[in-house]
């Protein structure tokens, strides 16, 4: 319980600090070149962690996989992080990330129109939250 | 200039909106991939590395024309930017193997707080953490939960 904790901690302060260090050195970059030199040391951060612990799955991998990770990398990265350091740029990061962290309410909305999920009373309520939080950080003088 | 300043800002919230709904959207992609190919860390792993192969390519001339100037500060920030998001992805799913969600996703749940924190404490001359900014990020934190609670 205590690693699951520590390593869910880890997450959050991954998570938190990434927009935070791209905002402070992207002072004389553009987003593009940005985004290409987050991406280099993030492939070998989690390549070495996807080799170490799971390095047997990783050589019985089926071709049509990686049909999927490439269209994952676009949405992602292309698509997401690219979007994401845009934000950080124009915004800021603590506005930024305050946005972006409403993708669990994406993903409800998109597993109700194609996973056929209901939307209960809680999940009503949690949308009308997030929308109630992003419209506070959006609408600033 | 106030009109532009105004209008850039509005941009930056729709790119973040449409940034959320892409990620949204690789949850979508990536439900797919752990059914049916392989372990939410290597998929995590060959999206990134694929997300790099395409922008690397998209972004070609950009990258190629600004790395040769960038400062050393720079390269450090963002590569540990990398780093830690990767930290972030690599911790989320090694902890969903050693205890259960109810237990990360609220903890994970709190990032953009960390942000706001880090973004106040570090980046103090580049940008200002206002109390509404953090008003409405803690209500976004807590409609996160019901989200993930009520799915």
């Amino acid at each position: 319980m205590i690693t699951g904790i520590l390593l869910s901690l880890m997450a959050a302060l991954g998570f938190g600090l990434s927009a935070v260090l791209v905002k402070a050195g992207m002072s004389s970059v553009s987003v593009k070149t940005a985004t290409v030199i987050s991406l280099i040391s993030s492939t070998v951060v989690t390549m070495l962690v996807a080799f170490l612990l799971h390095y047997e799955e990783i050589l019985s991998l089926a071709p049509r996989a990686f049909i999927w990770f490439i269209l994952a990398g676009l949405i992602t990265f292309l698509g997401g992080r690219f979007l994401n350091f845009h934000s950080i740029n124009l915004v800021g990061a603590s506005k930024a990330s305050a946005v972006v962290s409403s993708t669990p309410l994406f993903a409800a909305i998109l597993a109700v129109l194609f996973l056929n999920e209901t939307v209960g009373f809680i999940l009503g309520i949690g949308t009308l939250l997030i929308v109630v939080g992003i419209t506070l950080v959006v609408i600033q003088e | 200039m106030r009109d532009t300043e105004k209008k850039l800002t509005y941009y930056g919230f729709l790119f973040a909106v449409c940034a959320a709904f892409f990620y949204a959207l690789s949850a979508l992609v990536g439900k797919k991939i752990t059914d049916d190919f392989s372990s939410p860390m290597v998929a995590s792993a060959f999206s990134i590395l694929f997300g790099l192969i395409a922008t690397g390519s998209v972004f070609f001339g950009t990258v190629t024309k600004e790395v040769g100037n960038l400062s050393g500060r720079s390269w450090l920030l963002i590569g540990l930017s990398g780093c830690a998001s990767a930290l972030g992805v690599s911790g989320w799913y090694l902890a969903l193997n050693v205890t259960h969600v109810v237990v990360v996703a609220p903890i994970v749940a709190v990032y953009p707080l960390i942000t706001i924190l880090a973004a106040s404490l570090f980046l103090r001359g580049i940008e200002k953490v206002t109390k509404q900014t953090v008003a409405g990020a803690i209500i976004v934190v807590i409609g996160v939960l019901f989200v993930g609670f009520g799915t």
